[in-house]
């Protein structure tokens, strides 16, 4: 009875943030799922098309391109972001000068907003004036041809991501590592493990939840990159550059096809679950292996 | 007995205007509000020179401004259109929307305007006024328009020793000589627009009479005028007359490129002039001229200026406004003779003739002659059809390919005619 009582009581308490989740994300994806299946725009009243939207958007030439360039740069920016994060913790963790002053030098992107981040790193990269771009003449390297080139626009894309988010995995890292008890190095190095070893065989596993959620985390927002796109090259040049995100804003602001564009996100919705499902399983078996 | 049922007929009025007061006290709202962008504020409400001011103190009525960005601001108004009732009473609505689904959406101002008059109607450009009739029945009154000229940098000129150009052959040769490397190893380029727009490219087209789609939606991109200016633009990219980030360049940032003395020649709409020339903004104030753009040597004959685009805002009523008598009423104190001149005193594009025949215009904007002779013989950049925003995607990204050398310029202009005619209007 009092088991009863307390899950009720449990029920009641979590209900508010059950009913907000149901109002701000169930109810309206709901309605955009509807309106995928429909076409509308201002002014027209909405009429069943069935899957049409979605066939329309699958037989887009320009949604598959897009589709490549995001997964493209979201697995870049995520992995590479990983990998210096988890560096940046590995080093933190182990004693830096300074390291209060370190740790806020490194979070200040995070306080930066992206449309700033974009005009500040695009007035760097300017051919003529820009400063990163002076300095890579300096040293003899060949130009970033970020206005003309897809795969440099792209580069640069991942580059400002990455710069923009690295702080969010970081934390998240650097607060796991901090967490790691110190016995189990000293133990190690008494055994004779090398520093390799005991990054492989200690650090990586005990860190392996963080990772996860930071890698899903990561994969869900980049999967959503748009500023850096549309406000350093606009998609362009001639649209080599488009991303989901952009490619469905296109649709929904600037052509108001909202049945198409609700058609694209609950596709970039299904894209994300599917990316999600991997990390979530694992983590799910980690913790119930840990559990057991 | 007559003065007792005169006392009771008395009585009888006093309590029917008793009982009336507070209907009409709920006629009229405390305030009217119109949804614009930050400059249709700027220019109507300009300190000491507010064209609503009067009106305002009048009727009692305040005005509540909501302001967004062009983008923002029409997908805001689509929606507020959609509801059973807005608290929209005005809205300012560029031309580019003005299709004839949306009418359906706003209020006919035939009666109004029968009942009410706009003052001096026919004086409002007739081209403005045309583009917001359907089936003879008007939708918006202008109140801004946004015309392009030619401005140059006439302190590089004279420098380089060039004369301003007076064709667009000779604007040609002026971009090429302007392009050099300042002594401090700043490359200063002779020509610049808009990368990732259609309508300063549109401009160019016009020197020729060429076109994007005309009036009358035809496709015109492989026609002489529209094949002339992608080239001159394919050639000036090639020759670095036009920087090498031209495809992600602004409009913002070609303002920033003029008023540093990095590009010497653009064209963009005139009002440009003024920051151009901002001595707070501009390293180069002052030295900025703007004239109508120059038309090619061959269409001499025919034009004595380009046919530039002309673009325009109106101020339409929604049709699920709650206050529609007042809302025009404050529509056509906007659009008189005087509130028209004052906005253009105030930095705006008057939409009437006859403001620019005022002397005090005359006085403060130099190009006002420029401007009034674009307009005499300009048009919008795009005729109006549901499908605008995706045709001038598809041209800007065919331009891109042709001007950075990814497509040959025939072939990428076939490719527009090819992709949009399906979208227009059958």
């Amino acid at each position: 009875m009092k088991a009863m009582s307390t899950r009720v009581a449990h029920a009641v308490m979590v209900a508010p943030v059950q009913l907000m989740l149901v109002l701000v994300i169930g109810l309206p994806s709901l309605w955009v799922l509807w309106l995928s299946l429909h076409t509308t725009s201002f002014g027209q009243a909405p009429v069943f098309v069935g899957l049409a939207n979605y066939a329309t958007v699958l037989a887009d030439p320009y949604f598959w391109h897009a589709l490549v360039n995001t997964f493209v740069v979201v697995n870049v920016v995520v992995y590479v972001e990983l990998v210096a994060a988890l560096a940046m913790a590995t080093l933190f963790a182990s004693g830096v000068p300074f390291r209060r002053t370190m740790i806020s030098i490194i979070l200040a992107p995070y306080a930066v907003s992206e449309v700033v981040a974009v005009v500040i790193w695009k007035y760097m990269l300017e051919p003529d004036v820009g400063l990163i771009s002076g300095l890579i003449a300096l040293v003899g390297l060949p130009e970033l041809a970020w206005t003309t080139d897809r795969w440099s626009a792209l580069t640069l894309v991942s580059l400002l991501s990455i710069w923009l988010h690295l702080p969010f995995s970081f934390l998240i890292l650097y607060s796991a590592l901090l967490g790691v008890p110190k016995e189990l190095y000293e133990s190690a190095a008494i055994d004779g493990a090398n520093a390799w070893h005991r990054f492989a065989r200690i650090t990586v596993p005990i860190l392996m939840p963080a990772i996860l959620v930071a890698l899903m985390f990561r994969y869900v927002f980049a999967f959503r990159l748009f500023a850096e796109v549309w406000l350093l090259t606009g998609g362009g040049p001639a649209r080599q550059t488009e991303v989901l995100a952009t490619y469905l804003y296109r649709h929904a602001f600037r052509y108001q096809e909202f049945g198409v564009a609700s058609a694209i996100g609950w596709l970039m919705v299904v894209g994300t679950l599917l990316i999600s499902a991997v990390y979530l399983r694992e983590m799910y078996k980690r913790m119930l292996s840990a559990d057991a | 007995m007559t003065g007792t049922a005169t006392k009771l007929g008395l009585m009888a009025s006093a309590l029917a205007m008793t009982l009336a007061a507070p209907a009409i006290a709920q006629d009229k709202p405390e305030n009217l509000t119109i949804i614009a962008h930050r400059v249709h504020q700027t220019v109507a409400t300009a300190e000491g020179n507010d064209i609503t001011a009067n009106w305002q103190a009048e009727n009692g009525v305040g005005i509540e401004w909501v302001t967004l960005d062009t983008g923002a601001l029409h997908e805001r108004l689509f929606r507020e259109l959609q509801l059973p009732e807005t608290t929209i009473d005005i809205a300012f609505f560029l031309n580019t929307h003005a299709v004839e689904s949306v009418t359906t959406l706003l209020e006919p101002l035939n009666a109004h305007q029968a009942a009410n008059p706009v003052e001096d109607i026919e004086d409002i450009f007739p081209g403005l006024r045309d583009a917001m009739t359907f089936n003879d029945e008007l939708y918006g009154i202008p109140f801004r328009h946004a015309s392009s000229c030619f401005h140059y940098n006439a302190r590089l000129l004279e420098e380089k020793g060039i004369e301003p150009p007076e064709t667009m052959e000779e604007l040609i040769e002026a971009a090429r000589a302007l392009t050099f490397e300042r002594d401090d190893g700043t490359k200063v380029h002779g020509f610049l627009i808009n990368g990732l727009g259609y309508a300063n490219t549109v401009d160019l087209a016009r020197a020729w009479n060429g076109d994007f789609i005309t009036l009358d939606y035809e496709v015109a991109t492989t026609g002489e005028g529209m094949m002339n200016a992608v080239q001159m633009l394919r050639d000036f990219y090639e020759e670095g007359v036009m920087p090498r980030n031209w495809a992600a360049i602004q409009d913002e940032e070609v303002n920033t490129w003029m008023q540093t003395g990095r590009a010497a020649m653009t064209t963009t709409s005139c009002g440009r002039n003024r920051i151009y020339n901002d001595p707070e903004k501009s390293e180069e104030a002052g030295n900025i001229k703007t004239v109508a753009l120059p038309v090619a040597a061959a269409f001499k004959d025919q034009f004595d200026v380009a046919p530039a685009k002309v673009e325009f805002w109106t101020m339409v009523i929604p049709a699920n406004s709650q206050n529609k008598d007042l809302a025009w009423d404050l529509v056509r104190t906007m659009a008189s003779k005087e509130s028209t001149l004052m906005a253009a005193l105030n930095g705006n594009g008057p939409v009437r003739a006859s403001t620019y025949d005022s002397p005090e215009m005359q006085e403060k904007l130099a190009y006002a002659a420029d401007e009034k002779a674009v307009l005499l013989v300009g048009r919008v950049p795009l005729p109006p059809f549901d499908n605008a925003a995706k045709a001038s995607d598809i041209f800007v990204e065919e331009l891109q390919a042709a001007v950075l050398g990814m497509k040959p310029v025939a072939d990428a202009m076939e490719s527009v005619k090819t992709r949009v005619e399906p979208l227009l209007p059958q």
